[in-house]
């Protein structure tokens, strides 16, 4: 196997001479059960929220989703039409905790589903 | 009743008197509609058990104003029966969530205080979209 160029980010954590080996006679070619899957993404979730976003960033984020969210359910039932949020748009681009949710969640009706940082990655 | 119709029902329904389907059940009643005053007072109900016992003569309410704005309200008489009242407002700002009291006093919170908002924000959701709009709260599904 040839030596792997992998360089040192000095912004990463790896230790001096830390390489990542590409092993593609090694690999699984098993995704796992739905479990492990989930399992997967929520460590990878956290990973994302805590290490990369930030601790505060975070429960920053899930306050306004909530609020988000709270606003919609009220103009449903009042019967209001629901205005075009440009909260969500101001976040980052990989904001997946305020990942729009799929139309079929509600006609007509924005919903944003907390939480689900692995579906937009 | 128009014979024809009547007659049309009765075929419909095997109804002798297919009137009694055209009926609204009393019990039913008219549709109840709701303001958005209302609903956030609903809401409040749960927010003021959020943060345990309300001592006795306070008043407390805590909501969600709007998507960015959350209001934690605390009116009370002290021992000279002098009325008392407290307004805090938590904004949703880019930069972290600022908590504006009387006086023009703001911050930006944290640590503890923050958790414990952010929890008491959480709980808050979660309880208001299963008791006061009847939805999932991690999906937004209408709840059976």
């Amino acid at each position: 196997m040839t030596p792997n160029a992998f360089q040192k980010d000095p912004n990463t954590t790896f230790e001096h001479g830390d390489q990542l080996e590409f092993r593609p006679d090694g690999r699984t070619e098993s995704i796992g059960s739905t479990e492990e899957g989930l399992a997967r993404q929520a460590v990878y979730g956290s990973f994302v929220r805590n290490e990369v976003l930030g601790h505060n960033e975070v429960i920053r984020r899930a306050v306004e989703v909530r609020g988000v969210n709270i606003e919609a359910m009220r103009k449903h039932v009042l019967g209001l039409e629901p205005e075009t949020n440009t909260t969500i748009a101001e976040l980052p681009v990989d904001s997946a905790e305020t990942a729009k949710a799929s139309e079929e969640t509600f006609d007509n009706f924005q919903y944003h589903v907390p939480s689900k940082v692995e579906d937009a990655a | 009743m128009n014979k024809l119709i009547r007659h049309t029902l009765t075929l419909l329904t095997g109804a002798e008197d297919p009137a009694v389907f055209l009926k609204v059940p009393k019990k039913m009643g008219p549709l109840k509609v709701l303001t958005e005053r209302q609903l956030i007072q609903m809401e409040s109900e749960i927010g003021k058990t959020l943060f345990g016992e309300i001592p006795k003569g306070h008043r407390r309410e805590f909501f969600n104003l709007d998507p960015k704005t959350w209001i934690w309200h605390e009116e009370y008489f002290d021992a000279n029966k002098q009325p008392h009242s407290i307004t805090t407002k938590y904004e949703v700002q880019d930069k972290g969530i600022l908590k504006v009291q009387d006086g023009a006093r703001y911050s930006y919170i944290e640590g503890t205080e923050l958790e414990n908002f952010g929890l008491a924000v959480q709980i808050y959701y979660e309880r208001a979209a299963r008791e006061v709009y009847q939805r999932d709260p991690n999906t937004g599904y209408k709840l059976s």
